[in-house]
């Protein structure tokens, strides 16, 4: 799944710990997201989404 | 603060370099610390067990605490630091608990192994006294589920995830490995399995497999 997780940040200036501490995850999460390595859970979903103040489809994209 | 350049973003940042260093450092260092707690160990052991210490024991027992203090000094000064960088509170804790765990674990390993005189075959499968067993058992089976259940309750789906994966790998390698080494046992040809030997190899590949998942 294809994500614009790293431009959304880089729009806020926000490192990936600054991110991280904002979803309550690891730093480490925030970068296997950011590379397609992880597929957030819902919830994780959801509170990103939350975050950026978009819909998960804007951030989230099916590959298919 | 400054705005940044999107360049700084283009890349994440990559801990291998870090991570693989503190990697050299604790297993190198580490072993060495291990080693030198085990003679220190037995060095007090038989100095309990002979019942009289002299000036020459003193000196001996000095110099490897002093010995074994100047490499825990040198591994923390040449412990690479990460950024400087905001922790999320779960992660913060996660780490509180696997520190205590180590702070507390390591320590006790010691004393269990000056209290009993057994304990010099404590990584064998000499027997061992019903008291040293029976603490053993009771922190292994009570502390160990305790710890491991506070820490899972901390850590992110994202490590979790790396740790199911390589619970999962780690179950598959003794499937396989296991009977094959019964069979192989049995045709002759291997000696016959030792419990804690599959354990520690299980463990092994767990690690491994989480490590990379998590780092990687």
């Amino acid at each position: 799944m294809k994500n614009r997780l790293k431009v959304l940040r880089a729009e806020r200036d926000w490192s990936q710990a600054e991110l991280a501490t904002r979803l309550d995850v690891s730093r480490q999460a925030v970068n296997a997201i950011e590379t397609g390595k992880h597929d957030p859970s819902l919830p994780l979903a959801f509170r990103i989404a939350r975050l950026f103040d978009m819909p998960i489809e804007e951030i989230f994209h099916d590959e298919a | 603060m400054t705005k940044r350049d999107f360049a700084d973003f283009a890349d994440a940042p990559s801990d291998g370099a870090i991570i693989l260093r503190r990697a050299l450092i604790g297993v190198g260092g580490g072993t060495v610390l291990l080693f030198m707690a085990g003679m220190i160990a037995g060095y007090t052991s038989g100095v309990i067990d002979r019942g009289a210490s002299d000036l020459r024991d003193a000196g001996i027992l000095g110099a490897m605490v002093l010995v074994a203090g100047a490499v825990a000094f040198g591994m923390w000064r040449m412990w690479p630091a990460m950024n400087d960088e905001p922790v999320a509170p779960r992660v913060k804790n996660a780490r509180r608990i696997l520190i205590g765990s180590i702070a507390l674990g390591a320590p006790l390993g010691f004393v269990f192994g000056v209290a009993d005189e057994s304990a010099s075959e404590f990584f064998s499968n000499a027997p061992v006294s019903p008291i040293l067993a029976a603490s053993v058992i009771a922190f292994w089976l009570i502390v160990g589920p305790l710890v491991t259940w506070l820490w899972w309750r901390q850590i992110d789906e994202h490590e979790a995830g790396a740790y199911r994966e390589g619970g999962l790998v780690a179950a598959h390698t003794y499937l396989f490995v296991s009977p094959a080494w019964w069979m192989a046992n049995r045709a002759g040809w291997l000696p016959a399995q030792d419990p804690m030997v599959v354990l520690l190899g299980v463990c092994l590949v767990w690690c491994i497999v989480w490590f990379v998942r998590r780092y990687f």
